[in-house]
């Protein structure tokens, strides 16, 4: 294995491919301390470019994106109290009250360096974890795949909290919607209603455009026109001394660990998500500094979500890489970018394309170095510059570069449409309530699942007991049924809780 | 009887799609058909207890109109540019459709400085052009003025 981790790394030394992951933590850097644009949209509507580049290159370029943008997010959250990005939500609680203080240098240092250290963190779980994973998957068959599919979409349904009812029906719409196309056991096209672009199913690429770049672009709408963002106060005071010495470093430390733990935990999860790390890790963090007052600009409250954020990114990769199924929405656009390059995620990458497995491993520890400096240097720039960008001629941009995307995946306009249509039906639904995030894994395991569910019952002959007397199935089944009950358990005693009181 | 309107409709969308696709499953072959028609049932069930709890919620944003007046005029503008433009894209070729895709979207949301709105259009149609078109090589839609013209 240390062979080909260093592999990753001897492919890092070509000079265009360090400077494509070099460009990818410049753009994530920018385009994450832009409020309305995050690594999802950008990487969306970048996939289609990827599509012409050599494969080394696009999934570096992909990796840099990804490593710096949730980085990235921090930077108008500390100065603005504007998340970039929905992962730094919880650093604008205390990290703006540090710039009103007139600590926003140091704030910003802490959470370049709280960043590196998840970033760095979760790239090593994802080095040793996901080829191990991998080795295993290799022992799976048709039963244990269909529960993993199983696993993955009840995680991201018991993620949703009180929305539990709500997000299963998106994940099963999600499921639906994948048998259109082809049926992969006997190639019989189903709901195609006479279009030849059908046949291959739901495009991913255009439907994540519509569902990332489409969807933000009216909702930016609603936001400009209701004049929520326009009006950007800016009173950063000067930056001042960045770096925290030894002696923050030493007490920012344990929240560094802590919160690290809780990121990588949280991103292998598929379907766990940031936002569930970055509120454990704030919460864990208070708990261990009773003495302090969070949300009043304490530092360790811009550590913790810091750290957690940037440990959710690579250790989601691991999930995705190892056994196909993606962490969370970002990595699944991985999927998109892999398939273009004609690969697929899952052992066989580890076996077929080794040279990619690990450049990718090997990008994300060099990415989160990288971003340590870059992130330092461009701090003053993007605070002072970048923010202060026109959003109506952003929006013109973001629309253009969605269009040029989803036709460009096929040459054809009917992904356009593909891409209108589930841009619209999320914004629709997002403005009663419903997210429509849960149906992309659905959408990517659906046919998966359908395959392994009739190759299972061919094999046991038509009984579903396979499913159970395999044991890696059964455990698969039983942590399914688990994610699935706990938000119902916990619902329960709640109201029981609250007709006590 | 307060009713969750959002959720109501959804369901019943839902409802209509899942009986769609089940019946219209039974003539698949039975290995295309399994699939299609326990997920459909699954989501019917689902989403009919979703109708049947929104007769019991308190309503909620549904509304699509404030007292202000109607607000997501600018959402409505630009889906319609979208569909305009796609099907546009094709005849009126890549390069115009979409250089007035991008001032149109930016007109609506309401940006009125010419200048600027101009100089934004033509220099991002004009750089995607050049990455898309001519650096990666892909085809983008020509006029059908210049599909007569070259034959």
């Amino acid at each position: 294995m240390l062979e080909n981790i260093a592999l990753g790394f001897g492919q890092l030394l070509h000079p265009t491919v360090f400077i494509a992951l070099f460009l990818g933590v410049v753009v994530g850097l920018i385009v994450g301390a832009l409020p309305g644009l995050n690594d999802s949209i950008t990487m969306a509507v970048l996939i289609p470019v990827t599509f012409g580049m050599d494969s080394q290159i696009a999934m570096v370029l992909l990796v840099g994106i990804y490593v710096a943008a949730c980085y990235g997010g921090s930077i108008p959250a500390i100065l603005l109290n504007i998340p970039g990005t929905a992962s730094s939500v919880v650093t604008c609680l205390d990290g703006y009250k540090m710039t009103q203080k007139g600590q926003s240098g140091l704030a910003l240092g802490i959470s370049t360096t709280s960043s590196v250290f998840g970033g760095l963190m979760s790239s090593l779980v994802l080095m040793f974890l996901a080829p191990f994973l991998a080795i295993q998957a290799l022992r799976f068959g048709p039963p244990e795949y269909f529960s993993l599919a199983i696993m993955g979409i009840s995680t991201v349904v018991g993620m949703a909290g009180k929305d539990l009812l709500k997000s299963l029906i998106i994940s099963i719409f999600g499921l639906v919607i994948s048998t259109i196309g082809m049926s992969p056991q006997v190639g019989f096209p189903r709901f195609t209603f006479g279009i030849d672009y059908l046949y291959d199913g739901i495009p991913l690429v255009p439907m994540l455009i519509g569902l990332f770049g489409v969807t933000s672009v009216l909702e930016l709408a609603d936001t400009i026109k209701n004049d929520l963002l326009s009006k950007v106060d800016l009173h950063i005071k000067k930056i001042g001394r960045m770096l925290p010495d030894r002696k923050m470093v030493k007490r920012l430390l344990p929240t560094w660990i802590t919160s690290s733990a809780i990121g990588n935990v949280i991103g292998i999860i598929p379907g766990a998500g940031m936002i569930m790390a970055i509120y454990m890790a704030y919460d864990q963090a208070k708990r261990s500094n009773k003495d302090k007052e969070f949300g009043t600009g304490i530092p360790e409250g811009v550590a913790a979500p810091e750290t957690a954020n940037n440990a959710v990114v690579a250790s989601s990769m691991v999930p995705l890489m190892a056994l196909g199924v993606p962490g969370n929405s970002t990595s699944a656009l991985f999927i998109g970018a892999l398939m273009i390059q004609g690969m697929r995620p899952g052992p066989s990458l580890f076996k077929d394309f080794p040279e990619v497995a690990y450049l990718i491993i090997a990008a994300f520890f060099v990415g989160n170095i990288l971003m340590g400096p870059l992130g330092l240097a461009l701090s003053k720039f993007m605070s002072t510059s970048i923010l202060r960008l026109n959003r109506y001629l952003l929006n013109g941009v973001i629309i253009l570069l969605c269009v040029t995307g989803a036709y460009s995946v096929r040459n054809s306009s009917f992904d356009i449409w593909i891409m209108i249509i589930f841009g619209v039906i999320s914004y629709i639904l997002n403005k009663i309530h419903f997210s429509l995030s849960p149906i992309i894994l659905p959408l990517i395991l659906g046919p998966m699942m359908e395959q392994n569910l009739q190759q299972s019952l061919i094999l046991s002959r038509g009984s579903w007991a396979i499913f159970f007397t395999s044991p890696i199935s059964l455990g698969l089944l039983i942590v399914s049924a688990l994610f699935l009950l706990a938000p119902v358990w916990k619902a329960i005693n709640e109201r029981r809780r609250s007709k006590i009181a | 009887m307060i009713v969750r309107k959002g959720d109501f409709y959804f369901s019943l969308v839902l409802d209509f799609i899942c009986v769609f696709v089940f019946t219209t499953s039974f003539s698949f072959p039975i290995e295309a058909a399994i699939f299609p028609q326990l997920s459909s049932a699954l989501l019917f069930v689902l989403s009919s207890f979703l109708m049947f709890a929104s007769f019991k919620g308190k309503s909620e944003g549904t509304n699509t109109a404030n007292k202000k007046g109607f607000k997501y005029t600018s959402a409505i503008l630009l889906i319609v540019g979208f569909v305009v433009y796609t099907l546009l894209v094709n005849l009126l070729g890549y390069i115009l459709t979409t250089l007035a895709l991008v001032y149109y979207t930016i007109f609506v949301i309401g940006y009125r400085k010419q200048k600027w709105l101009i100089i934004t259009s033509i220099v991002s149609v004009a750089l995607t052009y050049a990455i898309f078109g001519l650096l990666l090589g892909v085809p983008l839609p020509v006029s059908f003025i210049t599909r007569l013209i070259q034959g």
